[in-house]
Parts: C-alpha cells; sequence; structure tokens
C-alpha cells in the first residue's frame, strides 16, 4: 500500500512531541529526514505544543480538550500528521475522539484528523509503503517494544522490518521485550521505587542480549532505559528507531 | 463499604520489593503463569472468538440485569431454594447471621469466595461467636496467619513451606497433634486431616459462586481442591455469598466462560471440579444439604452500573490482569491493602470503598496496557483506572503540586511561544546540571520531584537546543 | 419475605430500573425468548470430536487429568476389573457402593471384593468408592456425575480413592451434550442438585506452586470404561 504514486506529494505535519523536541532534537530531524526519502512535503508548524497526554492521564480530562483544540489549529490542514512517539500518536489517534461528544462542534474533525495521524515507523511501511530505508549501520542491538504503540497501534513488526532491512544490522530479541520499562509518563516519579525496580529489570534483559545498543520508538522509554544503563556502568548505548533508520547514531551530533 | 488500607501503598511496595522471598513467589505468577496461559490458549484455535463472546454475553447481561436476576430468583425459589437480597456488607452479613442462628449453628466451613472477604463476613460471624474455618488451602494457611491474600488465585503463594510448617505446627498443637512437617505433601496431607473434621463437623457450609445461571437456577462452583463441593454437600445447610453481577443467561453461555477460565487463570484446561448446585436435598437425592440460601450482594454494583466503570462488572475473578501487570508482579497483592489487588483492584477498590480511600491504587499504573490484552472478557482496565483519576481531580485529591505542575502545562500549552521559552529554559536548565559521561552529558541528580528518577537512573541532557528552535532557524537534517 | 427483605429488593431494583430507564437497551422480551430457547453459542472443534475417536481422545485427556483408566468387556467383568485394580495398588478389596441397581447386582464376592453400603461420612474416610457417572466428556477429559439415591455426592469426595464405572457410549462431545442430558432430566423440583465435573484426583498448588494430590477430595480416580 503505497501513496507516493501521486503526482503531488502529500503534505505531512510533522509532530515533534515534548520530549524530542527539548531532550532529543536529532530524532526530529531524522523523522525529517525519513518522511522526506519516502517522497513526502512535511512541514513543522511552529506553534505546535503538547499532546496533552500527562493531563489527560493525571484525570485533568478538561485541558486536554484544551491541548485537543490547540492541535485541531495546528494540524489540520495537513494530508497526514505524522508523530516520532507511540503514546503521543496514540493519544491524538486513539484518545482525542473520546474527549469530544457526539454533539460537540468539533467532533468530526477531531475523528477524521485522528484516523490521519500516525507513528512515524508504521506510517512508513503502513502508509507510504516503504519495504527498505536503504540505509547501513555496522552495530548488533535489541528491540523494545513501547507499550502505547504497541497495544494501542499494534507496532510490533514494522520497526522490526525496517531495521531487518539495514544492511550491517544484527538484531538480538531480548526476553520481555513487550514488558514495561517503567517510564510510564509521570508514574516513574510518582511511584519511583517500583519504577526502578520495573527498569532494572529491563535492562538486565537488555544487557543480557550483549547488544550494544537498545532501540525503541519512544524518547520517554529511552531516557527511562539509557539513564538506567548508565547508572548502573554499562557500555550499552539507547537509540530511537528513527536515529538508526536515517543513519543518525554518530557521537558528533548530540 | 469495604475497609481499606490502601494509602500506605508506598510504604509497603518499598518493603515488598526489598523482600527476596516475596520476589521470588512473585516469579511464579509474573513469569509461569503467564507463559502457561499462553501455551494454553494457543492450543485452542476458538480462544479470541470465545472471549469476543463472552465480552458481549456480559455486556448483554448488564444490560438486562433485572430481568435475569428475577428469572434466576424464581429458579431458585422452584427448586426450594431461598433468595436474600442485600444492599450493603453490614445486610449481608447480618443475613448470614440470621441464617446461622435460626439453624443453631456453631462451626460453619467456608470455600473460598472473594466477595465474602469484600464483606468481612468472617469477623462478623467470629464475633458474634461462631466458628468460621476456610476450607481452601491458601486461604485456610492465610486464615491461620491473619494475613490478606497474596494473589487473587494463591493467596498464599508469598510463603515458604517451612512458614507454613510452622503455621499448622502451631495452630495444629491444641489438635493433639505433636509432629512437624515439612514436607509439602505431607503438609497438605495434615490440612487434608485437619479439615475434614472440619468438614464433617460443619453445621453450614458457606461458599460464593463464579457464576449464576439465570435459565436454571444454579449456581456454579470451581475448584481444583473439591473443598467447595464439600462445603455443599456435607452440612445441613449451604448458604451462598455473591455479587449480582456474577449472573449468565443459560447453559450454552456458561459454557464460553468454562472455556475461558481457567485457561486464563492458571493455564488449565479446566479446573478439577467444575459444579453446578441448584438448591436443597430433593426427594431423590442420597445426601445433600437440607436448606439452600443464596445471598444476592449488591454493596456499590449497582452504583457501577451505567457508569463508566460498568465493564468492570464483567469481571470473572481469574487473575490473568494480576499476572500480567508489571506493578502487581513488582509488589504483590499485600502491597494494594485490599481484598481485591493488581489491575482489577485498583478499578474496584475505588469502586466499593470509595475513591478518597483508595486514590493510591489507580494510580499506581504506568498504562502498558497488558491487563486489558489478557483479560478474557476484554475489559478496558487502564480506561477505567483513568476514570477514577479524574474523579479524583474533580474532587481535588490530587496532590495539590501536581495539580498547580498540570495547571502550568496547561497554561503553557496555550500559548506557544512561552512553551517554546519554558522548553528551552528546561534545556539549558538540564544542560547546567549535567556532567559530560564519555559522550553525553548525564544528570545524577534532580532536584524536587525529579529525584524520583534519579533515584534509580541518570537522565541524559540535551547538548543542544531544542527542536523547534532549531527548525525555525533553518536547520533541517 | 419481611419487610426489610422486600426493602432491600426493591431498593436494588429500582437502581438497576433506573439505569435501564436512562439508556434504553433493556429488552425483557427478547430475554425471555432466549431463557426458553436458549440461542448456541461459538462451539470450539473439540467440543464436537469425531464419533470414531471421541472414545479415545476422552481417554487420552482423562489420562492427561491424571485419572487411571481401563477397558471391560461388559458390566459383569466389572468386579473383576477393581479387583485387578485394588491389587495392583496394594489395597484391600473393599469398597462402599451406593443404592444402584447397575452396580449392586453385580458379582463382587467371587471377585473376592466385600461391599459396605454404609454413606456415613464418618465411614468414607480413607475407602475407595465405585459409583456409576454420567457422561464421560472428550472435550476435557472430565467425567460428568449427578446427584441422586444411586449417587451420593460425598461417595465421590471423601473416599481416598473413587472408581466411576462408564459405558463408552456415555462418553460425549463436550459441555453441551452434558446441558442436553441434564434439562432432560429436569423434573418438577428443577435440575439436578448437583451436577459435578470431575477432572481427575483432587488437588493443590498453594504451598510454594508445588501440585500434590489429594487435597481433601480423592487422591486417585481411577474409570473403567464398559464397551
Amino acid at each position: 500500500m503505497t501513496d507516493r504514486t501521486s503526482a503531488t506529494p502529500k503534505r505531512v505535519g510533522l509532530f515533534a512531541t515534548c520530549l524530542v523536541n527539548t531532550m532529543r532534537p536529532r530524532v526530529g530531524f531524522a523523522a525529517l529526514k525519513l518522511l522526506e526519502d519516502a517522497g513526502y512535503d512535511v512541514a513543522v508548524p511552529p506553534d505546535q505544543t503538547c499532546c496533552g497526554q500527562p493531563n489527560y492521564n493525571s484525570g485533568d480530562r478538561a485541558s486536554a480538550g484544551s491541548f485537543a483544540e490547540s492541535f485541531i489549529e495546528q494540524f489540520s490542514s495537513f494530508d497526514y500528521v505524522v508523530v516520532p512517539s507511540g503514546s503521543c500518536a496514540s493519544m491524538v489517534r486513539v484518545h482525542y475522539p473520546r474527549l469530544f461528544d457526539d454533539g460537540d462542534p468539533l467532533k468530526a474533525e477531531i475523528d477524521a484528523l485522528a484516523a490521519r495521524t500516525y507513528e512515524l515507523v508504521s506510517f512508513l511501511t503502513d502508509v507510504a509503503g516503504i519495504a527498505n530505508v536503504g540505509a547501513q549501520v555496522d552495530t548488533n542491538i535489541t528491540y523494545h517494544d513501547a507499550c502505547s504503540g504497541l497495544r494501542e497501534l499494534k507496532v510490533k513488526q514494522q520497526p522490526r522490518k525496517l531495521l531487518a532491512g539495514m544492511s550491517g544490522i544484527e538484531i538480538v530479541e531480548m526476553e520481555d521485550a513487550e514488558v514495561c520499562c517503567g517510564f510510564g509518563g509521570l508514574f516513574c516519579i510518582k511511584y519511583p521505587d517500583i519504577s526502578g525496580e520495573m527498569v532494572r529489570k529491563k535492562s538486565d534483559e537488555i544487557v543480557k542480549t550483549g547488544a550494544d545498543a537498545v532501540v525503541t520508538g519512544d524518547v520517554g522509554c529511552l531516557l527511562n532505559m539509557e539513564g538506567a544503563l548508565a547508572r548502573r556502568g554499562e557500555k550499552t548505548r539507547a537509540y530511537h528507531v528513527a536515529e538508526v533508520l536515517a543513519g543518525m547514531t554518530g557521537d558528533d551530533a548530540s | 463499604m469495604m475497609h481499606v488500607t490502601s494509602e500506605d501503598f508506598i510504604e509497603r511496595s518499598k518493603r515488598a520489593i526489598d523482600d527476596k522471598q516475596l520476589q521470588t513467589g512473585l516469579l511464579i505468577f509474573g513469569k509461569i503463569f503467564p507463559l502457561l496461559r499462553e501455551a494454553t490458549a494457543a492450543k485452542l484455535p476458538e480462544f479470541e472468538e470465545l472471549r469476543d463472546a463472552a465480552r458481549d454475553i456480559k455486556i448483554h447481561t448488564l444490560q438486562n440485569l433485572g430481568t435475569y436476576l428475577e428469572a434466576f430468583e424464581a429458579r431458585v425459589t422452584e427448586a426450594g431454594g431461598r433468595v436474600h437480597w442485600a444492599r450493603t456488607a453490614d445486610e449481608a452479613n447480618s443475613i448470614v447471621e440470621r441464617l446461622c442462628t435460626e439453624a443453631n449453628a456453631k462451626n460453619i466451613i467456608k470455600s473460598k469466595s472473594m466477595v465474602t472477604e469484600e464483606l468481612e463476613l468472617n469477623d462478623h460471624l467470629i464475633g458474634k461467636g461462631f466458628n468460621v474455618v476456610e476450607t481452601d488451602l491458601g486461604e485456610y494457611i492465610i486464615q491461620l496467619r491473619k494475613e490478606k491474600p497474596f494473589h487473587i488465585v494463591g493467596p498464599a503463594m508469598h510463603l515458604t513451606a517451612g512458614q507454613v510448617s510452622d503455621t499448622f505446627y502451631e495452630a495444629h498443637k491444641p489438635l493433639g497433634r505433636t509432629e512437624k512437617v515439612e514436607d509439602k505433601a505431607k503438609l497438605v496431607e495434615e490440612a487434608r486431616i485437619v479439615l475434614r473434621e472440619r468438614f464433617k463437623n460443619a453445621d453450614v457450609g458457606i461458599t460464593g459462586a463464579n457464576f449464576l445461571v439465570a435459565e436454571t437456577g444454579q449456581i456454579t462452583l470451581i475448584t481444583n481442591e473439591g473443598n467447595a463441593d464439600l462445603s455443599a454437600t456435607l452440612p445441613k445447610k449451604h448458604i451462598v455469598v455473591t455479587g449480582i453481577e456474577k449472573i449468565v443467561p443459560t447453559l450454552d453461555y456458561l459454557s464460553v466462560f468454562l472455556r475461558i477460565l481457567a485457561r486464563s487463570a492458571t493455564g488449565q484446561e479446566t479446573s478439577n471440579y467444575v459444579s453446578l448446585y441448584s438448591g436443597p436435598r430433593r426427594d431423590r437425592d442420597a445426601d445433600g444439604p437440607e436448606t439452600f440460601d443464596i445471598v444476592l450482594v449488591d454493596n456499590g454494583r449497582t452504583d457501577m452500573l451505567g457508569s463508566p466503570v460498568e465493564d468492570m462488572l464483567r469481571c470473572i475473578r481469574c487473575g490473568a490482569c494480576l499476572n500480567g501487570c508489571p506493578v502487581f508482579t513488582t509488589v504483590g497483592g499485600q502491597t494494594y491493602g485490599s481484598v481485591y489487588s493488581g489491575p482489577m483492584g485498583a478499578v474496584w477498590t475505588p469502586a466499593l470503598a470509595s475513591v478518597s480511600n483508595a486514590a493510591k491504587l489507580p494510580n499506581a499504573s504506568s498504562f502498558c496496557g497488558k491487563c486489558e490484552e489478557v483479560c478474557p472478557v476484554r475489559i478496558p482496565l487502564p480506561s477505567m483506572m483513568r476514570h477514577w483519576r479524574e474523579k479524583e481531580f474533580e474532587a481535588h485529591l490530587t496532590p495539590a503540586g501536581q495539580r498547580w505542575g498540570l495547571g502550568i502545562w496547561a497554561w503553557l500549552g496555550k500559548r506557544p511561544a512561552l512553551y517554546r521559552a519554558a522548553t528551552n529554559l528546561a534545556g539549558i536548565g538540564l544542560r547546567l546540571l549535567s556532567r559530560p559521561r564519555r559522550h553525553m552529558r548525564m544528570v545524577t541528580r534532580l532536584p524536587f520531584v525529579g529525584g524520583g528518577w534519579t533515584q534509580s537512573r541518570d537522565l541524559a541532557a540535551p547538548t543542544e537546543p531544542t527542536f523547534l528552535s532549531q527548525y525555525k532557524e533553518g536547520r533541517r537534517r | 419475605m419481611s419487610t426489610q427483605a422486600s426493602d432491600a429488593r426493591n431498593a436494588i431494583f429500582a437502581k438497576i430500573n433506573a439505569v435501564d430507564a436512562s439508556r434504553n437497551t433493556a429488552d425483557p422480551a427478547a430475554v425471555k425468548a432466549r431463557l426458553e430457547t436458549p440461542p448456541p453459542q461459538p462451539l470450539p472443534a473439540i467440543s464436537t470430536p469425531d464419533p470414531a475417536i471421541r472414545a479415545d481422545t476422552f481417554v487420552t485427556k482423562a489420562i492427561e487429568l491424571g485419572c487411571t483408566l481401563a477397558d471391560c468387556a461388559n458390566m459383569e467383568a466389572v468386579p473383576q476389573a477393581v479387583a485387578d485394580y485394588l491389587k495392583s495398588q496394594n489395597i484391600n478389596l473393599r469398597v462402599a457402593l451406593p443404592a444402584d441397581a447397575d452396580l449392586s447386582t453385580l458379582g463382587w464376592p467371587d471377585a473376592g471384593i466385600t461391599i459396605t453400603t454404609d454413606m456415613q461420612k464418618s465411614a468414607l474416610d480413607g475407602i475407595t468408592s465405585v459409583t456409576r457417572a454420567r457422561a464421560g466428556v472428550a472435550e476435557t477429559g472430565a467425567v460428568a456425575v449427578s446427584s441422586s439415591s444411586a449417587y451420593p455426592v460425598s461417595l465421590g469426595l471423601l473416599p481416598d480413592r473413587h472408581i466411576m464405572v462408564l459405558r463408552t457410549n456415555e462418553v460425549v462431545g463436550g459441555y453441551e451434550d452434558v446441558w442436553k442430558i441434564a434439562r432432560a432430566e429436569r423434573d418438577n423440583q428443577g435440575m439436578t442438585r448437583a451436577l459435578i465435573f470431575v477432572g481427575g484426583p483432587s488437588r493443590t498448588a498453594d504451598i510454594e506452586a508445588t501440585l500434590v494430590m489429594g487435597a481433601h477430595g480423592p487422591r486417585a480416580v481411577h474409570i473403567i470404561l464398559v464397551a
């Protein structure tokens, strides 16, 4: 399934997400490269902010609704909205429609916008029809399935497919790849002992694979695992899948 | 209203994490049971279809609860049983007490029933002078130890055989047993001998019910030990205490649940004893109780009906959500301070005990969604935990600092220029707090709530300005 | 019903009815139709095995559940089959028998077996019981028993060993076949008091997840399958 055959490239709005924007900007540029290489006309609305997930998951539904309204303003003009994060993408795709009742004037628009909002890697494989990013990397990696992307958006095979197509790569599956790393947004600071134990177990599994790096699709999980491995003195790196696919894993660029 | 001690969740969780024996016990539920469930489910090609059917049956039944309960009551009455209705725990306990007093009962045996623990029925009856003994081996052990259940299916799995040995030795000395046994099979044998006397001397048997069948007025009792069948057969009185949500329309619908319950709970294709009981002893029977009483308990369930947590009434108490939950399998059931633990407890407890008493439980979740993935009746557990968080937020039960932070975040969200400025500052701040570590810059200690993060891990500080600011400057790769 | 009792009942139904009224999804007529003519539900293939392999499937699954089985050419050969089993287990040749015409007319003394018909709970410890069963279920390997004058439920729970005599033509596919039997045997006092699917010896894994047989019920279940 591909829509790259149309004469005019489709317009993609890139929703960077807070953690990419602040903590891992390179992921945003990697996403930009992957989408443009796939033939899309990509724009980054400058007034984008947060998807509202921290408020939504804390029970502050009203604020979540106002974030959704801002999102509509920023992104409704695009053919697709692409998000380098499973949890932010699912916030829009799965949860934004739930924030608006059937009688709400914005309901139809939010439903339609949600339906054309995608997590980055699954967009590339399922919508753009990319089978191979044509890049190369010389490393062995293990993949962590971030929960929202996995369970709400069914992102599982897509990143593995694109990674496996890279020459020079070796993918070693960890045990319990689908078990939560313990990030969970605000969960990790509200329940730090439990979160710490969860990421300790995840780190054990990562190290057991002997992989040079752990790769995942969400920066929150990434920072969590990376920080835990560093605290233990492990040499294992951590990358966002977009960085790997775009060939942006060098140490020089941040 | 159910009594809970959930506010001590965090304190208890710390102890649980450091408790090596508890962690070993948790491996049974966290590692072994999920593998068993997966293996058995994989052998049944129709498993997913049956889960869908089970969910749909329960949705339909809850939409017609009144009609089904009336039909059930009529069938039970026709068969010579009696149906009692209890709005609250107090009412239910009083009814059971009255039934036991009327029969001049002294000795009561019980088979496993979560709802009776919810009602604190045992304490009530013991307080009124009755002897009450749990007959499910795990429940018997924790009854002797005065503990809450570790897990809904394996309440004593956190204990070693040595601890059970100590408990039995102390408790059974007054019964004339002098030898201390250590071997697991011998411990089971000792329990068999001791409890057999209780079975035989009991005046009343109290059971729960896994399901109620409206078509026929039957209750189902599902065990591996057979203790429920003994409780329902030997004493002169059989009292069933059950929640109104346990009802299913007909035997054909019951089959669907029988096919997914054991597979989801323990990975067995069937539990050892799957039994249906319809009333007191009949003319054609050679044995059985003289009276059959069913106490149908509301205790907050009709409040759940028609509410955003109605789907929780589908729960068939299999425990699969506990086994899949990374939080439960880190801290164990006793951390929750409630009869119902794990993801299902995080939704049931605020419903039955009030949101303010149970506030910690729906928050102790990373929303990973594994619970919903494995629930045989497809209950959207994270959505319902979120509902409780919304209720807490509305009631201003969310800690002030968190409310304040969320408010500021929402305020910034509507002011993109300020949002960008704030996130730029945050990046700079983190960079200043960081120190070089190989090719990165790591923050090893964060102030205030950030301390929760750096308690267990470093934080890689950004080493460049924000994505949005760089993009604005013209960077594209 | 007392006033408090009817108050409680009324209050509970009032709440349920209020929810129904608010969303208009209840359909009492449809419910009554369902109860009178229960619609079939999705059936897994294992519940409808090919009749040619049904008995073998039952045997395989019953063994997986921890039962032992023996074949018998006819009912007259049952006492000898019981004697053979008891000798193989080094147990004395004494069994408790219920008031079941199928069994009580058989030649027990010729097989060297002493019978007791004392069904008091105090008499059933440590012994072996022999009963008939209502059906064998190929889907799970369980044996369905139904309470009656010929089947005291305690006879299948208190003894150390429970031997069930089952005819091959009493082996059925799945739960639905047993519901059919149970509904047909309904009388004006309703369904049988107790319908129990026995899946092997009583067991527990409540101590350190170690499986132990003989929790409260029989330590061993032996099935004699009569052609």
